[in-house]
């Protein structure tokens, strides 16, 4: 039985891996010896073997499968659109697409600050009407205690005419 | 390496008419690579297949060694011939297929039961082996099942680095530079699977030399 060193040689020899000197070794030994002869006989064949195992072919349109896998996963144009287009159209074509990018934004910013803005003052009038109400009725408030113990305005006029507020008004010059 | 000899051997990988597809592929031609993926889809899938035995699978996993051929273009040096780099891709992918794999069968087998009855003993690897000793000739689906089920008794390593050699022709050189391996470990690698695939084969040899010259 052959040593690890000459089988490696061997199977080295077989694949044309060996230098010349080493594999002049190896076929002086083919030669001299009926083992080896039979060793090498016996690994060619088995190697050979493999040609029975079937030979895989790609699916009908694996190679339009990928590229379009690709073109999606990578974004990548189409080759007719690609080959179509000059270096300066696509440069023309990246600079509008910016200005368009940078319009959506601009449009969106002023979109917000008008939402926002009507949104506070909505809110700040719809807060501040009660307030105007109250101020307006203050006098009519803080003397409300007053009024309710006259009663009604029938006998406010009747006093009126009776003249006691007349009286009222000219005692100060006496 | 002095620059002059590096400067050689890059041109010599320029020469290769794939390298040469790849930097228009660099370039964002997309009908380059359209040409590289019609090129290799069937050797990839080839050997994807015979390291996953499931052509549905062996084509997904062609298709992202192409996507990534793809994703890495725009960082692609011509250092090696185009089928060693890709080769290579292929084999990262292989590897963490098979370990993946390997994971899930290993928590699926704990799950099943203690594990224990699903793994075949000594005995019965022995029963089934002797179920396949050509006592009879086989005919060529039968032997070709043979010739299979020696590829799975290699390990993962030896197996790439064989159907690499075998079915690719590729030099020792580029098989390690494909596996990320020493040349040395590489003819190491090679000379365990062919003794391997030798113990397995070798009952059969009779009957297939009888059946080739049948053949003739």
């Amino acid at each position: 039985m052959a040593s690890d060193k000459e089988k490696e040689e061997l199977v080295a020899y077989l694949d044309g891996e060996l230098p010349d000197e080493a594999a002049s070794r190896v076929e002086k030994s083919l030669v001299d010896d009926a083992a080896v002869r039979s060793d090498v006989e016996q690994l060619t064949k088995t190697f050979d073997l493999l040609d029975l195992l079937p030979a895989s072919k790609a699916s009908d349109g694996f190679a339009e499968k990928t590229l379009t896998a690709i073109r999606t996963k990578e974004s990548v144009p189409d080759t007719n659109t690609a080959e179509k287009t000059s270096p300066a159209e696509k440069s023309q074509s990246n600079a509008s697409r910016r200005v368009f990018a940078w319009g959506i934004r601009a449009v969106a910013f002023f979109g917000l600050l008008f939402v926002a803005t009507a949104g506070f003052n909505g809110a700040f009038k719809q807060n501040s009407e009660p307030m105007d109400e109250l101020l307006t009725e203050l006098p009519v408030i803080q003397r409300l205690d007053e009024y309710q113990e006259i009663g009604d305005v029938e006998f406010l006029k009747s006093l009126n005419e009776s003249g006691l507020f007349d009286e009222r008004d000219k005692a100060p010059q006496d | 390496m002095s620059s002059a000899t590096h400067q050689i051997d890059q041109n010599a990988w320029l020469r290769d008419p794939d390298v040469q597809r790849m930097l228009r592929v660099r370039d964002d031609d997309e009908a380059a690579f359209g040409e590289l993926v019609e090129a290799y889809q069937n050797r990839l899938i080839g050997i994807f297949t015979h390291v996953l035995h499931d052509s549905a699978a062996a084509e997904d996993l062609a298709q992202e060694a192409f996507l990534r051929v793809y994703r890495a273009r725009h960082r692609y040096q011509p250092t090696a011939k185009f089928a060693t780099w890709l080769f290579r891709i292929a084999n990262n992918l292989a590897t963490n297929r098979l370990r993946s794999l390997s994971r899930r069968k290993e928590v699926s087998m704990k799950a099943a039961d203690s594990g224990q009855q699903s793994l075949p003993t000594p005995e019965q690897l022995a029963a089934e082996k002797s179920a396949l000793m050509p006592t009879r000739q086989l005919d060529k689906q039968e032997m070709r099942e043979v010739v299979r089920q020696s590829l799975d008794t290699l390990n993962d390593r030896q197996r790439m680095a064989l159907l690499l050699n075998k079915f690719e022709h590729m030099s020792y050189a580029d098989i390690a530079a494909s596996m990320d391996l020493s040349v040395q470990a590489v003819k190491s690698l090679l000379t365990r699977a062919r003794e391997n695939l030798r113990l397995q084969l070798e009952p059969y040899l009779t009957g297939s030399s009888d059946q080739e010259r049948a053949n003739k």
